[in-house]
């Protein structure tokens, strides 16, 4: 089961919404495929994301993977902790592993995001192929 | 559809231009639909390429740097590697034509493992390494982690991924020196051998092919804005 109160992209990143702000990170389900973390790469304040453009990347074991960002905005705030800890993407992804917080540019991109149950559905398919 | 590849055959190019290629090939798969796609290339004059995570300024690249080797960055992980004695291929393919490479570490295992065919063709026995080591040394030769190719516990080739959306692609070097060969043998005589290694191993065709004219253009631009720039290469 994943968070009802989050969307989510079929890239596998999340969104909390609240107001004109959202909070971004990873599910349970990608970090289960990058076998031990060991670099993140995320903006810096201030700079823009796309709707399905890269915002960051992230390092497991030999592979560096693009993180897509769910909605276009400005990133008001990062989390700091990961530079040093990226292993709390793995521990806590809904919680202390969240990556970027921002600044939502037109909050109907929200409608083309899937919810906790079309989410689980599509890792389901994911799993079976 | 996946079962008929396109080869992008051997050749020899500079640190920059080999980097560019790959990125260009990897970028334009999904905007083009492009076929999966292996590549064979060494480079020319020998460089070093490092991790896209690792830091520009370690000791032990400097070494080489004083002696005016030429280093790139690449966009896929892992550790650095000196291009000399070796061949090093690309593969790219959409997630879709191959769905076990999802898995990081099953793709690779797939992928070494034609590679040991290959080799075995030439008459050199490789395997798969058991060792459980974590890859923690700055080159990415120095030890072999789990399920690397190794021929008697040395590390002969290694490999690193980068993805995006459905887009999967993998790096890799395989060490070809004097001590590695077990006869003095043409860098293309062994890629005819590994490609017949692919294409038993993941069951697919390799045809000969060549560049698109979209790919050959973004790769002009890449190398000339990306890759020959200390703004990338030094950017850790």
């Amino acid at each position: 089961m994943y968070p009802e109160d989050l969307k989510y992209t079929k890239t596998h990143e999340w969104i909390k919404v609240k107001e004109n702000r959202g909070i971004i990170g990873i599910t349970d389900f990608a970090v289960r495929r990058l076998t031990d973390l060991v670099y993140v790469e995320l903006p810096s304040k201030g700079e823009k994301v796309t709707k399905g453009s890269s915002f960051g990347t992230i390092e497991s074991v030999k592979a560096v993977f693009d993180l897509n960002s769910p909605v276009s905005g400005e990133v008001i705030k990062i989390n700091e902790k990961l530079t040093n800890k990226p292993e709390l993407i793995t521990e806590d992804p809904y919680g202390e592993g969240w990556m970027i917080e921002v600044k939502l540019q037109d909050i109907a991109e929200l409608n083309t995001l899937m919810d906790a149950k079309e989410y689980e559905k599509l890792t389901k398919e994911e799993e079976e192929k | 559809m996946g079962k008929e590849w396109r080869l992008i055959n051997f050749q020899a190019s500079d640190a920059y231009t080999n980097m560019a290629i790959d990125e260009a090939i990897f970028l334009m798969r999904e905007k083009l639909s492009l076929p999966p796609t292996l590549r064979f290339y060494s480079w020319q004059p020998p460089a070093i390429s490092i991790g896209y995570f690792q830091k520009a300024n370690d000791s032990l690249l400097n070494k080489y740097k004083i002696k005016k080797i030429i280093f790139v960055r690449r966009f896929t992980g892992g550790g650095a590697i000196l291009h000399k004695d070796e061949i090093t291929y690309s593969l790219t393919c959409s997630l879709d034509h191959f769905p076990l490479f999802k898995d990081v570490i099953k793709a690779q295992r797939i992928i070494h493992r034609a590679i040991i065919l290959g080799l075995k063709n030439i008459g050199l026995n490789a395997k798969l390494s058991e060792k459980e080591n974590k890859p923690d040394d700055y080159f990415c030769f120095a030890k072999p982690t789990s399920f690397d190719v190794v021929k008697e516990e040395k590390k002969i080739a290694g490999s690193a991924q980068r993805r995006k959306n459905k887009s999967f692609f993998q790096h890799g070097s395989i060490l070809l020196n004097n001590e590695v060969l077990p006869r003095n043998i043409d860098k293309k005589e062994i890629v005819k051998n590994l490609i017949i290694g692919f294409e038993r191993e993941l069951k697919i065709r390799i045809l000969p092919g060549e560049l698109t004219k979209e790919e050959i253009e973004l790769s002009r631009k890449l190398k000339e804005e990306k890759y020959a720039r200390d703004e990338w290469n030094y950017k850790k």
